[in-house]
């Protein structure tokens, strides 16, 4: 088991890696941030000096050969420092400092989000099989390909409409927007953080759900099918009882390797809903280093999405270690 | 006589399926008496199957059932699923077909029958009820019970979880144990072990048993009597000797004549072997010539083919070696059927694909008409693909269904570029060569039956005038009468045409109306090989002598001679001195 775990883990890391050079590599060579000191943006010449200046600090100059900066990047990246932010925006703050201060929020969204849609998907979707044809089926089927099939912002304005509805009608509502309130402290701020986190997460929650639930449906009535279901209910289980014994730990094993990527999907799905939900998260601000050509940015978070699948994909290995004596 | 413990009253089981309304079982009625061991016998898709679980009250909620069954005098179809549950695996417990798929593979063996105790008595304690699970593997033959317990169903193989089956179906000792086709999957060796096994625990506990099974040589030595099915309906009932040695009805009959069996029914008077002696006759009525003076088709010479076994990631190690095929040697004659016998894993498959890739192997030879396949050229090779031809054992898997039977058959001939009119007279011959109709080129392998499709397939391969068919397992899929038939025609075609098989086996019986010669492999390598007759009467090997003495004889006489009690009922009692006494003297009538 440690073992298999520890072989896993390497591999992941290693995967990591290569994407995050991939991504650094990709940045590098197709974003201009040195656009800032020439027009149109300038409005006036920048003198050579500073021109160079202003480039090498950032580590962004088109004349040092681009596999040069990748190695410049990498040696920051062994001594833990990520560069600094090399956006038209002109500001100079280091990357890691940035992430420090955005992944505590977006982190609690994606991993509420997907903790919450897995669970929710697998419990639907085992319900489903089970009472296969039945109405709840048959609903439950529609709407999670309704939910697939409709594109993020459309279930973010439906959810914000919803709260929007009930506020007006009873009086009491969750913020619409923004994550913390600066203005409230202590026990106030916590409140009030903990609504804030409902409708985003929500969000999430119902698109992992939707998905996760036709896959769990699906190797559900794997298992309903099975030989030693039937044993199981021969030896004088009921069939709700064979079915929690055997039956659900047997259809959760291929569920395992889904959840690998449950958090790479919400980490996509947190893109829109940070935008809409105005959270200052990771999400919201990779859109924002792809817009303004900010190389380090763009690198760091693909870092910091690549982590969160590895993390989530050794613990998907690990679950399913315990749930598999078979691959022990 | 005592009250019957099960009765089952005019039971019809249906299905509605998207091909229409499907009847499994119509107006079934039989009754079992305490002790009593009733077989039902019948082909696929004659119901035995589903009549079995409608007894445990397992059949899917979208069967329609009629009729009525009656256990101990509770009726089945009046109770709801909680109610059945006590009963099952406590009064009724079943064996299943396939052991490989009926043990969950997620728990510990010794948690799977510690389960069945603490279900139906939830006051025994976890720890008693491991201690009474490792009795109990102890009872069925497992070695080392205490460790194989902590193991999980993948660390046994077939034979041993349908032991593990066996014990988890006697636990609580029941009234009456249905074991459904349990040794279909198994070995013959192993087949004879596990039937020894429920027999003996059968007499122990004195329990009523259904076996439902396709094979009557395991039934003339289990049952007191046989209900023969057809079509969803009882064709005939009765004593064992009756039905055995005076079927009433002529498809009993038909199904008793077509078994084949090793001892050729010489004496005891039953009628099972009848329609496969003349099959043995067709085959043995060849040319007179003697086999020293036919040319060789096939020599295989000191064939080897080994598997290294390797561990590591990153780098790759060798620690050991699995000889698939370890250096066996023999020839085939033209006009001559080899039959390569031996039970799974010991390298038939591995041989005949060696041979069938005509490429040169890890070590030794193999010649086909006396050129080395190693010296070939590409076109060659192509050319030599025609004369050796292999049919498979699947009938339904190896025929593309998307292509009619015609084309299917013509497909070997267009890779050797005949032309389209000969390939058109050819495909009319080769349907009637094989007992279909010309007509029937034009149909898909769907609407053929499983011999139909056989057929077809001994068709594909004499397609381009092979001088060696490879015969792989080729009735093994197939029902007992349909078998007879597929053989008849091998052995029609054999004298006819003068073609060589290579038969490859794990059925004894069957291998012995059909062959001239018999090779017995084990472990890859062939342990014992000769004429046919030399090598069923006068075997020579240990190997051979255990083969032979586990074939089940279709004979109620001959077959009760041999057998013996194999269960350990010592450790089976062990439970009954201290503990769960009120298990011991339940509700034993």
């Amino acid at each position: 088991m440690v073992r298999f775990i520890s072989i896993r883990v390497l591999t992941y890391v290693i995967l990591v890696f290569l994407a995050t050079s991939f991504a650094y590599l990709l940045a590098a060579s197709l974003m201009h941030p040195e656009e800032v000191l020439y027009p149109p943006i300038a409005t006036k010449p920048v003198p050579e000096g500073t021109a160079q200046a202003y480039l090498n600090a950032r580590n962004i100059n088109p004349d040092v050969p681009v596999f040069q900066r990748y190695a410049n990047w990498l040696g920051g990246l062994v001594r833990g420092d990520l560069g600094v932010t090399t956006g038209t925006n002109k500001e100079l703050s280091p990357v890691l400092e940035v992430l420090k201060q955005r992944i505590p929020i977006s982190l609690r969204l994606v991993v509420l989000g997907t903790v919450i849609g897995t669970v929710l998907g697998v419990a639907v979707g085992m319900l489903t099989a089970v009472r296969r044809h039945s109405l709840g089926d048959r609903g439950a089927t529609l709407l999670s390909f309704v939910i697939v099939s409709l594109p993020t912002p459309v279930v973010i304005l439906v959810v914000q409409q919803i709260n929007q509805a009930i506020q007006n009608r009873t009086g009491f509502g969750l913020p619409a927007i923004n994550p913390v309130n600066p203005l409230l402290h202590g026990w106030d701020a916590f409140l009030y953080e903990s609504k804030a986190i409902v409708m985003p997460t929500i969000v999430l929650a119902i698109f992992a759900a939707a998905s996760y639930s036709r896959y769990m449906k699906v190797t559900t009535l794997d298992v309903l099918g099975s030989d030693y279901l039937r044993t199981a209910r021969a030896k004088g289980l009921t069939r709700g009882r064979a079915m929690n014994r055997h039956g659900l730990r047997m259809a959760l094993i291929p569920m395992g390797q889904y959840f690998a990527f449950a958090v790479g999907s919400a980490f996509t799905g947190s893109l829109f809903v940070e935008l809409m939900f105005n959270w200052q998260g990771v999400g919201r601000y990779a859109v924002s280093a792809v817009g303004i050509a900010d190389i380090n940015g763009t690198a760091g978070v693909v870092l910091y999405t690549g982590i969160l699948t590895l993390l989530s994909a050794t613990f998907a290995d690990f679950l399913q270690g315990i749930l598999d004596p078979r691959i022990r | 006589m005592s009250d019957p413990i099960l009765t089952v009253t005019d039971l019809s089981v249906g299905f509605e399926t998207e091909a229409g309304h499907v009847q499994a079982v119509q107006n079934l009625s039989y009754q079992v008496r305490p002790g009593e061991a009733l077989a039902i016998v019948g082909e696929s898709g004659s119901g035995k199957s589903v009549s079995s679980l409608a007894v445990m009250g397992l059949l899917p909620g979208s069967a329609q059932i009629t009729g009525d069954i009656e256990l101990m005098g509770k009726k089945i179809f009046t109770m709801n699923d909680r109610e059945l549950s006590q009963l099952r695996g406590d009064t009724i417990s079943m064996v299943f077909q396939d052991p490989l798929s009926a043990l969950t593979p997620v728990f510990t063996v010794g948690d799977q029958i510690s389960e069945v105790v603490r279900i139906h008595h939830p006051d025994v304690s976890k720890q008693k009820a491991a201690d009474r699970a490792i009795e109990l593997l102890e009872a069925v033959g497992i070695p080392e019970p205490r460790r194989r317990a902590q193991q999980y169903p993948h660390e046994f193989s077939g034979g041993m979880r349908q032991r593990v089956m066996i014990a988890m179906a006697i636990a609580n000792e029941p009234e009456l144990i249905i074991a459904d086709e349990p040794t279909t999957a198994l070995d013959v060796t192993i087949q004879a072990q596990v039937m020894e096994l429920l027999k003996s625990a059968q007499e122990m506990l004195g329990a009523a048993t259904i076996l439902i099974t396709h094979d009557m040589g395991v039934v003339a030595g289990f049952a007191d009597r046989v209900l023969v099915m057809k079509d969803a309906q009882m064709v005939e009932t009765g004593d064992v000797e009756q039905i055995f040695y005076e079927p009433r009805e002529q498809y009993t009959r038909n199904l008793l004549s077509a078994v084949p069996r090793i001892d050729q029914g010489a004496e005891g008077g039953s009628v099972a072997g009848a329609a496969m002696r003349k099959v043995a006759e067709v085959a043995t009525s060849e040319d007179s010539r003697p086999r020293e003076e036919r040319p060789v088709v096939l020599a295989v010479e000191d064939l080897h083919r080994i598997y290294p076994i390797t561990k590591g990631a990153v780098v790759r190690r060798k620690v050991g070696e699995q000889r698939a095929v370890d250096g066996i040697s023999f020839d085939i004659r033209e006009g001559e059927c080899m039959a390569l016998v031996g039970e799974s894993g010991c390298g038939k498959t591995t041989t005949l694909m060696e041979i069938m890739q005509l490429r040169t192997p890890q070590q030794g030879e193999i010649r086909i008409d006396g050129r080395p396949t190693g010296s070939l050229s590409r076109k060659e090779r192509a050319k030599l693909r025609s004369e050796v031809t292999l049919v498979f054992q699947d009938p339904m898997a190896s025929l593309d269904p998307r292509m009619p039977i015609g084309d299917i058959l013509k497909e070997p001939m267009r890779v050797q570029g005949y032309s389209a009119k000969k390939m058109n007279e050819r495909v009319d011959w080769l349907l009637k060569t094989v007992e279909l109709k010309p007509e029937h080129a034009s149909r898909y392998p769907t609407e053929f039956s499983g011999g139909q499709r056989q057929r077809v397939g001994v068709a594909r391969a004499l397609a381009c005038d092979p001088k060696l068919i490879i015969l792989d397992e080729p009735t093994s899929a197939l029902d007992v009468t349909v078998q007879a038939g597929v053989l008849a025609l091998l052995a029609d075609l054999k004298t006819r045409l003068g073609v060589s098989y290579l038969f490859v086996s794990h059925d004894l019986s069957v291998v012995r109306h059909i062959s001239d010669r018999i090779s017995v492999m084990r472990k890859g390598q062939i342990v014992e090989s000769g004429p046919t007759e030399r090598v069923f009467d006068d075997p020579q090997h240990e190997y051979t002598k255990e083969l032979l003495a586990a074939v089940p004889i279709p004979d109620p006489k001959v077959a009760r001679t041999r057998s013996r009690n194999v269960i350990d009922a010592a450790a089976f009692r062990g439970h009954a001195a201290g503990g769960t006494a009120e298990s011991s003297g339940s509700v034993r009538a």
